[in-house]
């Protein structure tokens, strides 16, 4: 690009211009015959391509048809379930009893399991308590630390400047050339 | 003598099991998709196997053709997708590109062939500095010879933009030839701007 306008965009010079640039590509040709590696590769490893097995409009009327079927089913297993255990059927009776015990030995685990949940809520709340404890316990403590600690860090500042500013009134001085002068007049 | 079958009628047989149609499809399309594979910057020791492949993969998704647009078109977009996936995955440097094999053979004819070849390599790879979505526009329209509609279609794009992405592509091979590959310009191409 121009280095003088950098943000300067290139004119499009046209479409003759680019067939004319573009020339010796167009003459370029590629004579190859791969139908007999591709045959052969169709042949090892690829499945026949699936056509769509039916219009649109008939996949909807299957659709439609199989959920039908499918309530009609259900309904007829439910009914039949009914007239069976209306019946007395002895089978029925037997997977009433199943499913009445299983429903049994669903709900006694689950209040197990709650049971077992609560007394771990319980044991965790009693362990946060004492924790809680311990921490009433020890903030005056934790507070008299931090006081000290600031107290500290104060007077450490408070050191430091006075060093640095007795350091600076004893400095040698140093001139432009080079040259040092001591404050006493001694060097 | 029997009249060709139409392609559409070859992509049904195929869909329907025969697939001797498919052989047919195959020899007829073959040197379209391998030549624009090559101009797209496939190397030409390659170009067998991205043309293979290309047909590989018609096969397998033939069953998504749309009659509304004409097979040609619809192999076009996928040979496109695979020499552009190709470049990506090779980074192919100057080295890897053809070198032109009449340039030691002698002789006027030999010579001007050789002249072109050595044209063409320099113009590939003037055309592999463009960005992707500004390269197949260009060569699809400008080298394949498609109108502005079957370059939309092919990319999947309006009109519109493909018009803008030309006018890009054509400044910036001009302004890539003029820095990189001043040869190359049509003969007082660049007087007006000097």
């Amino acid at each position: 690009m121009n280095p003088l306008m950098p943000f300067h965009r290139p004119a499009d010079p046209g479409a003759d211009w680019a067939e004319k640039t573009l020339a010796p590509l167009r003459r370029r040709r590629a004579d190859v015959d791969v139908t007999a590696r591709v045959l052969r590769r169709i042949a090892d490893r690829a499945p026949l391509p699936v056509g769509r097995a039916l219009p649109e409009r008939w996949s909807r009327v299957a659709w439609a048809a199989a959920f039908a079927g499918g309530f009609l089913a259900l309904a007829l297993l439910v009914g039949t379930a009914g007239v069976m255990i209306a019946n007395g059927d002895e089978g029925a009776r037997a997977a009433l009893a199943l499913a009445s015990a299983t429903g049994r030995l669903a709900v006694s685990g689950f209040s197990h399991l709650t049971a077992v949940a609560m007394a771990f809520g319980a044991a965790t709340i009693a362990v946060l308590k004492g924790a809680w404890l311990l921490v009433e316990v020890f903030s005056p403590i934790v507070r008299g630390g931090g006081f000290v600690a600031a107290i500290g860090g104060v007077a450490s500042l408070g050191v430091s400047l006075v060093i640095v500013s007795r350091a600076r009134r004893t400095a040698p001085a140093v001139a432009p050339t080079g040259a040092m002068s001591h404050p006493g007049g001694l060097a | 003598m029997a009249a060709e079958p139409t392609d559409l009628s070859l992509v049904q047989d195929v869909l329907a099991g025969r697939t001797e149609g498919f052989e047919i499809l195959v020899r007829r399309y073959q040197r379209l998709v391998a030549t624009a594979a090559l101009r797209m910057g496939v190397p030409r020791q390659e170009i067998e196997d991205v043309t293979s492949e290309v047909f590989y993969k018609v096969y397998r998704s033939l069953h998504r053709y749309e009659p509304s647009h004409a097979l040609s078109t619809w192999l076009y977009r996928i040979t496109v997708n695979a020499a552009l996936d190709h470049r990506r995955s090779r980074r192919h440097d100057a080295k890897n590109d053809e070198i032109p094999e009449s340039l030691a053979s002698g002789g006027p004819t030999a010579l001007d062939e050789a002249g072109d070849r050595q044209q063409a390599r320099l113009l590939q790879e003037a055309l592999q500095r463009l960005p992707e979505h500004y390269r197949a526009p260009l060569v699809l329209m400008h080298v394949e010879g498609l109108s502005l509609q079957e370059v939309g279609g092919i990319l999947d794009l309006p009109e519109g933009t493909i018009k803008s992405r030309l006018f890009r592509a054509r400044a910036l091979l001009k302004e890539i030839i003029r820095r990189h590959y001043p040869d190359l310009a049509p003969d007082g191409a660049f007087e007006a701007n000097a």
